[in-house]
């Protein structure tokens, strides 16, 4: 899915921005994104089916039993979005110098709709099972924070971004909730999940596995164009 | 219970999907419900904002328990202090 990486690798306002970012690349290597994102095949489909039966039901031509063969498909779906979010947390310790607000330079080159960065993250909320609506919703939630999502979301510190990934919800309590903070038990982080919940509103965004599936990304996609193995087409964009 | 000033914000979580969660809003002692308005919002895609006026003397009982298991953001969008609760664990 990840064949736009050349296509962005190429495009010179990415590279230009991302050059001021260099020298903040962690030595270590670029773990490749679709190993990450392969967790979320199944739970993809699993949150289809849902959405699916949901819909039917509407329209009363669903009920009982297709919701009855769908709780059987659950685990496997919670189980996978879990890894996926472990997987996602892991990344963003590993860019770590990376998330910082310079990051938001480059992730603002999302506001030109044909953009490769942007076209990207699309195919990254598609493959995380999201449909086109909820997609448009994160470029949306991006404008309303001006594209600035490192500056907000990390306004406390890094440990906010973790913070929001932590309280990820799995899906245990409906695939709907997925990618949606909900309180963890943990007191510091539920302190800074609720702080983040309120910094966003002000600018009439919520937090979501979406504001960090485009900063981690973001940042990967920059390692991944400084990193010795990438891409170092010249072609220009 | 906590007592939320104009322009204060508070999250609380919510019981699943089938189970219902209420909150409850009422005027802070010494307000006097002028404009006195709670709002609130479920931290899921797509939701709107809903405003409720806050009566002097009523305790305001709001059903939240579309969020099904979400977190709700409860606003004080008035000028009057508000106690404010729900019948579910807080943080």
């Amino acid at each position: 899915m990840f064949e736009f990486t050349s296509h962005l690798g190429s495009n010179t306002e990415f590279r230009e921005r991302a050059a001021g970012l260099a020298g903040m690349v962690p030595v270590r290597a670029v773990r490749s994104f679709d190993e990450v994102l392969g967790h979320m095949q199944r739970f993809a489909a699993v949150r289809r089916r849902e959405v699916r039966i949901a819909r039917l039901e509407q329209a009363n031509r669903a009920g009982a039993a297709e919701w009855r063969s769908h709780r059987d498909l659950l685990p496997e779906g919670i189980t996978a979005f879990r890894s996926f979010v472990l997987d996602l947390s892991e990344m963003a310790k590993a860019l770590q110098p990376l998330i910082n607000p310079s990051l938001d330079r480059v992730i603002c080159l999302v506001v030109e709709r044909n953009h490769p960065l942007r076209t990207t993250l699309q195919e990254a909320g598609k493959a995380l099972g999201f449909g086109t609506d909820e997609v448009d919703w994160m470029f949306e939630q991006l404008a309303a924070i001006d594209y600035q999502p490192v500056q907000i979301v990390c306004a406390d510190g890094f440990a906010d971004l973790l913070a929001l990934l932590e309280s990820a919800s799995s899906g245990e309590l409906g695939l709907l909730l997925a990618g949606f903070p909900r309180f963890t038990g943990d007191v510091p982080i539920d302190q800074r999940v609720e702080k983040l919940v309120i910094r966003l509103s002000k600018a009439k965004a919520t937090p979501s596995i979406f504001m960090a599936l485009v900063i981690v990304l973001t940042a990967h996609f920059v390692a991944t164009l400084h990193s010795p193995r990438s891409i170092n087409t010249t072609t220009g964009g | 219970m906590a007592i939320l000033g104009s322009g204060g914000s508070l999250v609380y979580t919510t019981r699943p999907v089938g189970q219902t969660t209420k909150l409850f809003v009422k005027l802070a002692p010494g307000s006097f419900g002028t404009l006195a308005y709670v709002s609130w919002h479920i931290v899921l895609c797509c939701k709107d904002w809903h405003t409720r006026a806050v009566n002097p003397g009523l305790l305001e009982k709001i059903d939240i328990s579309e969020a099904a298991g979400a977190l709700v953001q409860v606003s004080n969008t008035g000028t009057d202090d508000l106690e404010v609760y729900t019948d579910y664990i807080n943080l």
